[in-house]
């Protein structure tokens, strides 16, 4: 269930994040978020998309470092205390969240979509299985 | 005697202290990294300063920031150790140090006599 994320280095340097969505641009491909680490001389740039495999391989030919990592996607109902009744469940479990980041879905504007990054993907998914919450797969994410 | 280091037509004098690349690329390949480096010499206040430029590779790439610069710092403290003098380490994009086209191109050296 869990959803792949492409991990890409660039350096820290005016004009870098441009070229790599440049690459995207030119092949079709669709964001559907984007999360940025840096760090002093490089950065680390997060991104979903709709067609995982074409967008490793672009990248990849356009010589860049890129790495998959598995996220869970979670739509969180866009009310008043929404992410916190879903980060209660996480810290009941002792389920460490190492980054997250969010965007919100076309069409469906009841709910947010929150992307973790977890140490135990399939423990966290597995908490979250009678809660009524709904984890994203890839398809789905690839059809918003 | 001791082992040889380099050839002293390569050797760098920074900070007083003799420097040859081939150390340097030991350090990077013990290290793991690719023997693609590029080395900027330049002077700050007064001070030489050592900046050893490394290309990311897909082995050495992790989608966590934290486990990259401890990397980078380790790096940072065997150069250290095998030279003597502190280096600055900094990670570049693939392909973005030319290839090797003869030893020049290695050594960048800003430094104004």
């Amino acid at each position: 269930m869990s959803v792949k994320q492409i991990s890409v280095f660039l350096q820290n340097k005016p004009g870098t994040l441009k070229q790599m969505t440049g690459v995207l641009a030119a092949h079709e491909i669709d964001m559907r978020a984007l999360s940025l680490a840096e760090t002093k001389d490089f950065g680390i740039a997060r991104i979903i998309v709709d067609d995982v495999y074409s967008a490793v391989n672009v990248l990849k030919e356009a010589d860049y470092v890129a790495s998959l990592t598995s996220v869970l996607v979670v739509a969180v109902p866009d009310v008043p205390g929404g992410l916190d009744q879903l980060l209660a469940i996480f810290a009941d479990a002792k389920v460490n969240i190492e980054y997250m980041y969010a965007f919100l879905g076309g069409e469906d504007t009841k709910h947010a979509y929150m992307i973790f990054r977890v140490a135990d993907t399939k423990a966290a998914e597995a908490r979250l299985a009678n809660t009524g919450l709904k984890i994203l797969t890839q398809e789905e994410i690839a059809e918003i | 005697m001791a082992k040889p280091k380099g050839r002293t037509d390569d050797m760098l004098i920074i900070r007083g202290v003799n420097v040859f690349p081939s150390q340097i690329e030991t350090v990077l390949l013990n290290n793991g990294y690719a023997a693609n480096y590029q080395i900027v010499v330049d002077r700050v206040n007064n001070t030489d300063t050592l900046d050893v430029q490394v290309e990311m590779t897909p082995e050495m790439f992790t989608d966590n920031v934290g486990e990259i610069t401890e990397r980078q710092k380790a790096l940072a403290d065997g150069l250290k150790s095998m030279l003597g003098i502190k280096a600055k380490v900094s990670l570049v994009a693939p392909k973005s140090i030319a290839r090797s086209e003869g030893k020049a191109v290695r050594v960048i050296d800003k430094r104004k006599i």
